[in-house]
């Protein structure tokens, strides 16, 4: 009963996975709920340099409903810079943040009033503020 | 993937004369195994120090460093390394054999956590984040872990974990998500070597038994979790778990003090890591009783989980169970168990064939698993009541928080727990009586 009960086949069927299928799908997960962030994502890495303080603009109102998810996995992958929140767990706004970047970026959502944008695509932009 | 395979050789390199140092192992798979746990720990302890120097996780820094402390290591085991324990038999061929499905289950393990780059939601947010900042700072970045830009990430968090990323991306040169994985599979077998040197050990003509006790623990080594901390926890906790029970047994304040060390580095790796210091104090007590010699022994558990509390405490790196008003909200939950035990009752941990089996089993070697792996049970109790208390002190929604992490919590324990049945029970069939053991010393070691 042990020995069955605690078998776990899963790892026997990888034998005979499609991995690129796997890798594809499994890969996708973490962006599922925002399609296309993963491409603006890369352009935001293209157009920025390191060490760049940016801000992360995006169209959700609240910070679990979809901040969160948006902020956390921006600052993974864009390695090198430090991603700035401008909602905090409480759903209070940080304007502070906007002062303390050097690129603003917004995914989804139009460019704030006064600032010149740089790259502009279908699913957002970057804006590089002048210092 | 060299900069994996360049962390799982050094740790070995460094870990195995350690290990044949704390513990006094002669068996070469349970050296390969303690090597993994201790090595990994030693190298995530050296990226600390390393950090502490300007320049210090520059490639080259990292890689002399970690041989030097091997040679060290080396040289210290060769000169003053304690007489071993006795050889074990080998195992019949046909007996070997019979470990063919542990190994497919870490082959196959192997193959699903380095097939695509590890995307748990907390290796996003908290344990890769931190490698990849810390990497890409070339140390770990204390400014950025103590300011705003951690108030999502648990930054009172320990730490090695992340710095052994860290160690595999300056090694490669870039940061890698996938080959990582392995390091998983790295550990499991590590835990794995030792339950099946102990089994071997606690009854040494099982014949076939103990590769078929091999085999049902092996699914239980393995974490589906890669890329958050819960593989090195189970492993550091079920080696030093395995450790303190043969320390307890032998009265061996060396073993004692090495199983401590362990627990000590799930300290470093887990928040859980420090109630398992307390959980693991209270079982040596528990089973070998107040003999201050061997409580001595606790001590490297202790200093290395309180290393890790000093910067915590001067960054004031606090945990959101401290938030407002935990002791009230144990208080209140003792006196109003229904949300948590609702909770418990919903989001189960699956598997009842094998809670099933174990149930059976400790009911059928009742009075041998409670006179012999004593130490185990009030581990893996204590550690569990910890669990518990802790859901009562959770600021947030007691059922968002038993869906998100019981089933991680449980398996801490399970690969302890299942070996306790499991010895017992293997020690039945040999011989239908109870595990044989070395006899205890005279006086303590």
């Amino acid at each position: 009963m042990i020995t069955f009960g605690g078998l776990e086949l899963f790892y026997l069927r990888m034998f005979f996975a499609d991995r690129t299928e796997l890798r594809e799908r499994l890969a996708g997960l973490p962006y599922r709920k925002l399609p296309g962030y993963p491409e603006f994502l890369a352009a935001v890495m293209e157009q920025t340099r390191e060490g760049d303080v940016i801000v992360l603009l995006t169209p959700h109102a609240g910070f679990e409903e979809g901040y969160r998810y948006a902020h956390s996995r921006a600052a993974y992958v864009l390695e090198g810079r430090r991603v700035l929140a401008v909602l905090g767990p409480d759903d209070r706004r940080d304007p502070g943040a906007f002062d303390r970047a050097d690129v603003v970026v917004g995914w989804r959502v139009k460019p704030p009033p006064g600032i010149a944008v740089t790259w502009d695509g279908a699913d957002g932009f970057v804006a590089r503020r002048e210092r | 993937m060299s900069g994996t395979l360049v962390l799982i050789a050094l740790a070995l390199a460094i870990g195995a004369p350690l290990a044949r140092l704390a513990t006094r192992e002669s068996n070469g798979g349970a050296l390969l195994g303690f090597g993994l746990l201790f090595g990994s720990g030693a190298i995530g302890v050296l990226m600390f120090a390393l950090s502490l120097i300007p320049g210090g996780w520059s490639r080259t820094a990292i890689v002399t460093a970690a041989l030097v402390l091997a040679a060290l290591a080396w040289a210290a085991a060769i000169r003053l390394a304690p007489a071993p324990l006795p050889p074990l038999p080998p195992l019949p061929p046909h007996a070997r054999l019979l470990l063919a499905p542990a190994l497919l289950i870490l082959a196959g393990h192997a193959l699903y956590a380095t097939v695509a780059p590890a995307i748990e939601v907390d290796f996003l947010e908290n344990w890769g984040l931190k490698g990849r900042i810390f990497w890409s700072h070339g140390a770990i970045d204390w400014e950025w872990l103590a300011g705003e830009a951690m108030w999502q990430n648990h930054p009172d968090y320990p730490i090695l974990l992340p710095l052994l990323f860290a160690f595999v991306a300056t090694v490669e040169g870039s940061w890698e998500d996938r080959a990582i994985g392995l390091l998983y599979t790295a550990w499991a077998a590590g835990v794995l070597l030792v339950a099946a040197a102990e089994l071997r050990r606690s009854a040494p003509r099982s014949g076939v038994v103990v590769p078929v006790a091999v085999v049902s623990l092996a699914s239980l080594a393995v974490t589906p979790w890669i890329g958050i901390a819960d593989g090195l926890f189970l492993a550091l906790a079920g080696g030093a778990a395995l450790l303190l029970r043969r320390g307890t047994a032998n009265l061996d304040a060396r073993e004692i003090a090495a199983g401590s060390a362990l627990l000590g580095l799930a300290a470093w790796t887990k928040n859980e890591g420090m109630t398992l210091v307390v959980a693991g104090a209270i079982a040596v007590i528990a089973t070998a009783g107040w003999r201050p010699r061997l409580l001595a022994g606790l001590l490297p558990g202790i200093v290395l989980a309180g290393a890790w509390g000093v910067p915590r405490a001067l960054l004031g790196l606090e945990s959101d169970l401290a938030a407002g008003d935990p002791l009230g909200r144990v208080l209140e939950g003792i006196r109003s168990p229904g949300p948590l035990l609702a909770a418990l009752g919903t989001w189960t941990t699956g598997r009842p064939l094998l809670w099933g089996g174990l149930l059976l089993g400790a009911l059928v070697g009742a009075r041998e698993l409670l006179r012999r792996e004593r130490l185990l049970l009030v581990l893996c109790g204590t550690q569990l009541a910890f669990y518990l208390l802790a859901y009562l002190a959770t600021p947030h929604e007691i059922d968002w928080q038993v869906r998100w992490s019981w089933e991680r919590l449980v398996s801490h324990v399970r690969f302890p727990l299942a070996f306790a049945v499991v010895v017992v029970l293997t020690a039945i069939l040999v011989r239908g009586g109870g595990p044989e053991r070395e006899p205890a010393p005279e006086r303590e070691s």
